[in-house]
């Protein structure tokens, strides 16, 4: 079930009752089953999977923490590494790399049939992955105070509110809440409902609504004008964003709801003035576990290359960061692309290359470096909403002639309207330092406002079709 | 004391923020097109009609319109009632495949007939378009007397299909009445509920918010609301086709008399010079074929057109993989189709 449906909020509402009303010690099995039953919803044959796999997981980080060599230790993490990996690429990459290799092949004359499997993706089987990994690491590096139990690593691994797109909470964060007794508090519920609001507000009204329009256009970019294209773009822009976001406030307030802080996943990040900057606050869960567990090993490893090492190791990283994505080869032209971006901010450093780093005081410079940082993000997020690249091409051709067409001020008109919002959100959080904007009115404001969106959403939900989560699918 | 009027303050509060809340909405809809004011209201002798000057934003799993309703009260490029003499003009009467509000108006097979017809031969045609989304057989015919004609069309096209012969609108439209050699249209009747409930709430629909709304009452109102809520889970849901079809066939004898003296109040105007062609988008009934060849008016089987290019998924809409009205693909074979057609026409 998706946040942004009925179902969901009844499951909710009776997931929380049942929650809070069971004695305290049986609270994290009545969660984990509540887990289960979300999960399951979707398909219940990859219940099994997520079951069997953080299950096995669980053992092979128990075992870690036992070791008391460093080389078995290693031997065992691994071993742990390895088999998600293997369970990640058979679900989701085997035909990609099936694919890409004949395509290799064909290149030199050699010609061979795909090995194509009908496999279906599990839903959040990178994100579930990732998060379980993160408990393997834990361990590694000694991270985790005390002990767990199955159960409730069970519950880490399957919570509910992230299982489908994140945050990738760290096994470090979220393992002593799970452990500790989480009673239930009004203010807990007052924040939780406000930033579910919130979220909703995000995703549909400014999210979904951009995407019913946009898919048309980048379906069958043919039929539409460059200055129709490039409204799109600019609206794609601000579409993910405010999905992806949106999807994280719901999760962070359903999260508090139950009595659990889970970790930011935005920080405003299109008022980042450098892309290095924008990797700070963008899907922040996913790009520090990509820092913390893939970037400074590989830095670490190529460490005597000097600056080569580094580069490297960020080409390998966002290689690896656009792969996660998706098993198609504009995901990994879009992690490449962002990689060049951020190796050049490292070449260039602190001079004034519009790819460095540089950090300005000027108010006329940051804003130009916001724009600046802005562009280049909007540019690669091209390659990661075409499907295909002869959808890449109409789009790139349709995009160079030039044309108008009868809607240049209706299409303005809705893209502006989109930015404003979308901006003036960003700014409030900013200036507020949070992204619960709501707890920070007067009580009678914020309650005003949150009957009024919870309304028109329910009623926009009730007579259109549901948008999923574009990060649903990765 | 001091604790009631801090209460009263507070409820103010909230209701000034409330009051403010659907004012920004109201705004926000309107700029951002997510929701628009309604583009059709219920008119007593019409039925379902669109609004002058009204815009239009629809975008679903279908396709993505954008555009206007003209000020003379039909969608897209605007044509005055009064016409020049050597031009040619055209009225097309429908339902929602002719209104094509799943694609821009340059794509439509109207703009593109009239294109290639302009830029290809001597001739100069107009074609105004006054296809209705739920317009059946009935509704088609009193938009074309009330509103078309009014036009001068020299040439008017019916694009038909078989549950158009029906009685298929939920809306309020006026009842037809039977005398012995005609049929006339009862204005819109007030007496029922639901058009009692539209009339009083008819004023909703001049605001988005208030269009929203109006589209709730009507999912509750048609018993959606429990399939909407408990998606897989209402699995309570039987499958109610075989009560469809009975129905339609129970329906189709009840109307076939309604039908039959359109088709002949048709067949005068054919007479008197407004020439009417009838355009099967489906196939229809034999019997209702041989009652509109005995009636004089010509038939262009469109479907047996479309057929050819079945492989082309000319109902396919690719940003959602679903089936549905016609394709900018689909309006393009029309066009061509048509324009042949038009070009041999008898002008």
């Amino acid at each position: 079930m998706q946040f942004n449906s009925f179902i969901f909020f009844l499951f909710f509402i009776v997931a929380t009752i049942v929650y809070y009303f069971v004695s305290s010690n049986k609270r994290n099995l009545a969660l984990l089953i509540s887990n289960y039953l979300f999960y399951s919803y979707f398909d219940y044959r990859f219940s099994f999977l997520l079951l069997s796999l953080t299950s096995l997981t669980y053992f092979i980080g128990k075992s870690i923490r036992k070791s008391e060599s460093y080389e078995s230790k290693k031997k065992i993490i691994t071993l742990g590494i390895t088999v998600n990996i293997l369970i990640l690429g058979v679900f989701k990459y085997l035909n990609f790399f099936s694919e890409s290799f004949v395509w290799l092949l064909n290149q030199f004359g050699l010609y061979l049939d795909p090995l194509t499997i009908k496999i279906i993706q599990p839903l959040g089987i990178s994100f579930y992955i990732f998060q379980s990994l993160t408990w393997l690491f834990d361990n590694y590096y000694e991270k985790l105070d005390e002990d767990y139990n199955l159960i409730e690593f069970l519950t880490f691994s399957s919570f509910f509110p992230t299982v489908i797109a994140g945050p990738i909470e760290r096994a470090h964060r979220l393992m002593p809440q799970i452990k500790s007794n989480r009673i239930f508090n009004k203010e807990n519920l007052k924040a939780g409902i406000y930033l579910i609001v919130y979220g909703l507000f995000r995703k549909i009204f400014i999210g979904d609504t951009i995407g019913r329009m946009i898919n048309h256009i980048f379906a069958e970019p043919e039929y539409f004008t460059s200055f129709e294209i490039f409204s799109a773009i600019l609206l794609y822009a601000i579409q993910i964003y405010n999905d992806f976001a949106g999807y994280s406030n719901i999760a962070k307030g359903v999260a508090k709801v139950l009595g659990f802080d889970i970790m930011l996943n935005f920080r405003q990040p299109y008022l980042a003035n450098s892309v290095t900057d924008f990797w700070r606050r963008w899907h922040i869960s996913f790009s520090s576990w990509l820092r913390d567990y893939i970037f400074y090993p590989l830095q670490l490893k190529f460490r005597y290359y000097g600056r080569w090492g580094n580069l490297i190791a960020i080409i390998l990283t966002f290689l690896i960061c656009g792969l996660w994505h998706g098993a198609s080869l504009n995901f990994v032209l879009w992690g490449f692309l962002h990689g060049i971006y951020l190796s050049a901010a490292f070449l260039f450093g602190n001079n004034s290359s519009p790819l460095s780093n540089k950090d300005v005081s000027n108010t006329n410079l940051k804003l130009l470096s916001v724009i600046k940082t802005f562009i280049l993000v909007t540019v690669a997020w091209i390659l990661f909403r075409v499907e295909n690249f002869d959808t890449l091409k109409t789009l790139l051709f349709q995009l160079s002639i030039f044309s108008t067409g009868e809607f240049v001020e209706r299409f303005l008109k809705i893209t502006l309207s989109y930015y404003l919002i979308s901006f003036i959100l960003d700014y409030i959080e900013m200036r507020f330092q949070t992204e619960n904007i709501l707890l920070k009115l007067k009580p009678a404001v914020a309650l005003g406002i949150s009957i009024v969106v919870t309304i028109l959403i329910f009623s926009y939900l009730l007579t259109s079709d549901k948008a999923p989560f574009i990060y649903a699918r990765f | 004391m001091p604790d009631f009027s801090n209460r009263l303050k507070t409820l103010l509060i909230l209701l000034l923020t409330i009051i403010n809340s659907i004012v920004f909405f109201e705004i926000y809809f309107r700029l951002t097109e997510i929701i628009l004011p309604s583009f059709v209201y219920d008119d007593i002798e019409i039925g379902r009609t669109h609004k002058p000057n009204a815009l239009v934003n629809l975008v679903g799993a279908e396709g993505f319109y954008m555009g206007k309703i003209n000020k003379y009260g039909y969608p897209g490029k605007e044509y005055p009632p009064q016409k020049d003499e050597k031009v040619f003009r055209i009225a097309l009467i429908g339902d929602s495949y002719v209104e094509g509000f799943q694609l821009f108006e340059r794509h439509h097979f109207a703009r593109l007939i009239e294109n290639e017809i302009n830029n290809n031969s001597q001739r100069k045609i107009e074609i105004l378009n006054f296809g209705t989304g739920g317009a059946d057989f009935r509704g088609m015919y009193l938009r074309h007397t009330k509103l078309a004609l009014n036009f001068n069309p020299d040439l008017t096209l019916y694009f038909l299909k078989r549950e158009d012969l029906l009685k298929k609108d939920a809306i309020p439209v006026p009842e037809p009445i039977l005398t012995k050699d005609s049929i006339f249209f009862q204005p819109i009747k007030l007496n029922n509920t639901a058009s009692k409930l539209r009339e009083t709430f008819a004023f909703v629909r001049e605001y988005s918010v208030g269009n929203l709304f109006k589209e709730v009452f009507e999912t509750i109102y048609t018993g959606r609301l429990p399939q909407v809520v408990f998606e897989k889970l209402f699995f309570l849901v039987s499958d109610n086709s075989q009560m469809v079809s009975e129905k339609i066939s129970e329906n189709e004898d009840r109307f076939y008399n309604y039908n039959l003296k359109i088709i002949k109040q048709l067949a005068k105007l054919n007479e008197a010079g407004y020439k009417i062609l009838l355009i099967e988008v489906e196939k229809l009934p034999e019997d209702y074929i041989s009652l509109i060849k005995s009636n004089n008016i010509e038939i262009l089987p469109l479907y047996s057109e479309l057929q050819n290019y079945s492989k082309y998924e000319l109902n396919y809409w690719k940003a959602s993989g679903k089936l549905g009205h016609w394709n900018q693909k689909a309006h393009k074979i029309i066009s061509k189709y048509l324009s042949e057609i038009l070009i041999n026409y008898n002008f």
